[in-house]
């Protein structure tokens, strides 16, 4: 699992961390069941506040990525989703949003009135 | 560099008569040899004949018949299993430095236990009673000489080990901003066809405990807690815990210890290799290779290679090496 976080970037730290845990566990190179470290310890280990590591383990345990059990930490949730065929889907939206100069902004909220 | 499959061929078939011929037949025969010269002096030997020495001469006895076929039947099974362990080679169609030693170590042993053999029962020749037999001591000493010599001889027989390092792939740095932090984390577990074999290994070793506990409790607290050190060390040793960040790499072994870190300031570059455990580390676990490169060596393919600043090489073999060793360039170059 590889994580990386920029705290200047404009994006909110925790999203950021969520988001890299979230692509680790589409491309597998995070598998279920796995442990991942515990909130201190990812807290040290990349410098940041440990309420930063709670909040984006608890959003990817409602987006239902990850298991959080007392006593046990966090663990990879057993996904029955396949993510690979969506991925093919989702290049090609992004790529028609990107000539069609379509903000991200923008595109996240098509997909997700669409969803709802 | 990878030879085509018909130039390897010649040599592995050359290889594999210098493995039966070294490591089979000259063990064999020097035992078969030295099994026929001490039946010829069953007649002059005293019944039964010391068979172990203590501080004060004899203090073990048992029947010649023993003591001419320890040699051949422990020589027969350790030379078949070198033979088989070696037979496939390496990828190239040699040897490694491994194979060479199992081959060079079937040598020695014949020649050791056949010269002890014929040794211990050349001064009972005569004998009325095996407890006036001499001391060992010479014998032993001739033994070890005569063994380690012939040995010698075998592995100079054998062809170079065939080197079977890959060449390193150095891992750049992810293109991170200074004020950007990477964690890359991950679980490295030995094999399961190695987890077998350990297993086997530890149940033999826990059985050999239990039966000494059952007939020599006065002599158990040693072996007892040398086994159990070697047991629990295998056991944590199966799955080590590696965390890359801003620490530099620190590798932790399931139960905590062993562990290792080595921390960013003491790192030269770090690249990607492909191990070949038994060619290249003679094994499994925590290892050394001859040429000084250590590390945790779980399983065959690739792994991290970290060279320190003072020189050394330390790996890691793991799944997903690539980003690994990319992520530890980034925090080494901070």
């Amino acid at each position: 699992m590889l994580i990386r976080v920029d705290s200047a970037s404009e994006i909110p730290l925790f999203e950021q961390l969520a988001s890299s845990i979230r692509s680790s566990v589409i491309d597998r190179s995070l598998r279920a069941g796995e442990r991942l470290p515990s909130a201190r310890e990812l807290a040290d280990s990349l410098d940041i506040n440990v309420h930063t590591v709670l909040r984006a383990y608890q959003q990817l345990r409602d987006e239902g990525f990850i298991e959080l059990r007392r006593g046990r930490g966090a663990t990879v949730a057993a996904t029955p989703h396949s993510y690979e065929s969506l991925a093919a889907g989702v290049s090609a939206v992004v790529a028609d949003a990107r000539t069609a100069n379509v903000s991200l902004a923008a595109l996240t909220a098509l997909i997700r009135s669409e969803y709802q | 560099m990878t030879l085509p499959a018909e130039s390897i061929a010649p040599q592995r078939a050359r290889n594999r008569r210098l493995i039966i011929v070294i490591g089979v037949v000259i063990p064999l025969l020097i035992t078969v040899v030295g099994a026929f010269v001490m039946a010829l002096w069953i007649p002059e030997l005293p019944n039964p004949v010391a068979s172990h020495w203590g501080t004060n001469g004899p203090d073990g006895y048992s029947s010649v018949g023993g003591v001419i076929a320890l040699p051949l039947l422990i020589t027969l099974v350790f030379a078949v299993l070198a033979a088989i362990v070696s037979w496939e080679g390496a990828p190239q169609g040699g040897l490694v430095w491994a194979h060479k030693i199992l081959i060079a170590t079937s040598v020695f042993l014949a020649a050791l236990l056949t010269v002890i053999a014929a040794g211990s029962l050349a001064i009972q020749r005569g004998l009325e009673s095996a407890d006036a037999a001499g001391d060992v001591g010479g014998v032993m000493l001739a033994a070890f000489v005569v063994a380690t010599m012939l040995a010698l001889f075998g592995w100079l027989m054998l062809p170079a080990a065939e080197k079977v390092q890959s060449a390193p792939v150095v891992a750049e740095p992810i293109g991170a901003t200074s004020t950007e932090r990477v964690h890359f984390s991950t679980t490295t577990r030995l094999g399961p066809g190695v987890v077998v074999i350990a297993v086997v290994a530890l149940v033999a070793l826990g059985l050999a405990l239990t039966i000494q506990a059952a007939s020599n409790p006065t002599e158990l607290l040693l072996p007892a807690s040398i086994g159990l050190f070697v047991i629990a060390l295998a056991v944590s040793t199966l799955s080590w815990r590696v965390t890359i960040d801003h620490r530099g790499l620190r590798v932790r072994s399931a139960m905590g210890w062993p562990r290792a870190t080595i921390a960013p300031d003491q790192i030269d570059s770090v690249a990607v290799v492909d191990v070949n455990p038994i060619g290249e580390f003679g094994g499994y676990g925590w290892r050394w290779a001859p040429d000084g490169r250590s590390g945790i060596v779980l399983s065959k393919g690739e792994a991290i290679e970290v060279k320190r600043t003072n020189g050394k090489k330390f790996i890691v073999t793991m799944h997903d090496a690539k980003r690994g060793a990319e992520a530890l360039a980034t925090v080494a170059k901070k």
